[in-house]
């Protein structure tokens, strides 16, 4: 169980994330919506230790994080994709084991079969920059896998892939759940929330509600958290009463 | 006993194998420009080492340069997050004022010796500077391979990083502090204003050459070494400050690759 307790984040003394309470319970898979700057990615990163609280805290089944506890995937814009590694070189990342430790046939034989499952093998070797965008999203999802973790933190891995790219990763998803992971994604697309996930935390700087999507996704809230801006709210509210 | 001319062959080669290495570092750290205000602020260390110790001693010019270093260095980094200034005046304000107080200083320093740091002079290299570059260059290279793993993660993916357990924070110190050496190191014999170049020419280079981090770290170590052994035969027949030659060999190097690549 993930629990965020009154997790606050500032950026500059403006509030991104304000009391934030929460549980996320093993084998969940949550998207995590909410309008831009809400701070969506920043509850990812505070629960991670890569941003400061301002208050609060977050535990892991009652401990704080361990390393490598979490299998997290950034971002696509967070690395320079024109570094000169290979898919392997950073797939091999998820299999650090500390100081002075070498990476072992076993690592290797792990890497590849998370590459094979993200079908990429045939890339294997090649520089990253050299690969499309959906399939550079696929290195980030093998890495995380072969990371062999509980939990899973994806950040936007549906933003700009291909239709190829986002079965692959919406079975992945499915898959994850299947071996009881717990998952959390943010997402950017309301309309795709029914179908790929479980749970759902709506979010502008504050937890406006969390739950089974059927749950959630009410008028209501969605306009709670959009400010009832986008007309995509009523359809998708429309279909989830159907 | 080594002739004078095979001394500084293998101190200038040594200094070339070391620079195009960590010089792949820096450039993919995206820290070339930081590097520069680097250089430029050992001047006052050096001199005032001089002045303190009196007499031209490697060591102790080594050791003013990387204090002044660490503090131009962590200079750099108080006025980006304490101001509303950006990175690049930053630096340019670093620059200015350290490499000022250096010309200062260098004025007041009447013995031999101070001006070869500012462009460097590679004929001047004695046997224990020779010695010096070797032993401390064997270390730095001995920490880059024990570490390399952790560096290459911390410069491509901090995030990442940090979450599967590496300590950014002092990957980051032991990197800034691997390249600081290396620059004060090369010095004497290629000068405070030529030192980047020498540091990020190979690498530049290298990186037209290869996709691969490994070999880009072989290649820039051979193309820094080979510039190097050219520009400091060169200065010797021609009497051109080595500094300049090197870097001008490099240079000529790169747009080359450039132009074929």
């Amino acid at each position: 169980m993930i629990e965020f307790h009154n997790v606050s984040v500032a950026y500059k003394k403006k509030p991104v994330l304000w009391n934030v309470d929460l549980e996320i319970k093993k084998g969940s898979l949550v998207a995590i919506v909410g309008p831009n700057g809400a701070g969506k990615s920043t509850l990812l990163k505070a629960a991670l230790g890569l941003v400061p609280l301002s208050s609060g805290y977050v535990r892991f089944n009652d401990k704080p994080l361990a390393p490598r506890e979490v299998s997290y995937v950034p971002q696509r814009e967070n690395v320079d994709w024109d570094f000169p590694v290979s898919v392997l070189d950073v797939v091999l990342m998820s299999r650090y084991k500390g100081w002075f430790n070498r990476i072992t046939e076993q690592d290797y034989k792990i890497a590849k079969e998370s590459i094979e499952r993200l079908e990429i093998s045939d890339l294997l070797d090649n520089q990253i920059g050299e690969l499309s965008g959906g399939q550079q999203q696929r290195v980030f999802i093998a890495r995380a896998l072969a990371q062999h973790s509980e939990i899973y933190f994806m950040d936007e891995p549906f933003a700009a892939v291909d239709a190829k790219t986002e079965s692959i990763i919406a079975n992945i998803l499915k898959d994850l759940t299947k071996e009881n992971k717990t998952v959390v994604v943010v997402h950017h697309d309301l309309q795709t929330v029914p179908e790929y996930f479980d749970q759902s935390l709506l979010l502008n700087v504050r937890k406006v509600a969390y739950g089974d999507v059927s749950d959630v996704f009410t008028n209501e809230n969605l306009i709670k958290t959009y400010g009832g801006r986008l007309n995509v709210l009523e359809d998708i509210s429309l279909e989830m009463g159907r | 006993m080594l002739s004078n001319t095979a001394l500084v062959l293998l101190g200038t080669s040594i200094l070339g194998l070391l620079c195009g290495a960590v010089g792949v570092l820096l450039m993919l750290k995206k820290q070339s420009l930081v590097g520069d205000a680097v250089a430029h602020a050992t001047l006052p260390g050096v001199c005032l080492a001089f002045l303190v110790v009196g007499e031209r001693n490697f060591l102790a010019l080594l050791l003013g340069g990387f204090l002044f270093a660490l503090l131009a260095h962590g200079l750099i980094t108080l006025i980006r997050n304490e101001t509303k200034i950006k990175d690049d005046a930053s630096i340019s304000l670093v620059i200015g004022g350290f490499f000022g107080l250096g010309i200062l200083l260098s004025s007041q320093v009447k013995q031999g010796g101070i001006e070869t740091f500012l462009f460097g002079k590679a004929a001047s290299l004695l046997t224990i500077d020779v010695v010096t570059i070797l032993v401390v260059g064997l270390l730095t290279a001995i920490i880059i391979s024990l570490v390399f793993k952790e560096i290459f993660y911390v410069i491509f993916d901090k995030s990442y990083s940090r979450v599967i357990g590496i300590p950014i924070r002092l990957v980051d110190s032991i990197l800034a502090c691997l390249i600081t050496i290396v620059t004060v190191l090369a010095l004497p014999a290629v000068g405070v204003v030529l030192v980047i170049a020498f540091l990020v020419i190979p690498a530049a280079c290298a990186r037209l050459l290869t996709n691969k981090l490994t070999s880009m770290i072989l290649i820039a170590s051979i193309l820094g070494a080979v510039f190097a052994l050219l520009g400091t035969f060169l200065s010797a027949s021609y009497a051109l400050p080595a500094g300049a030659a090197m870097t001008l060999v490099g240079f000529t190097f790169f747009l080359l690759v450039s132009v074929v690549k």
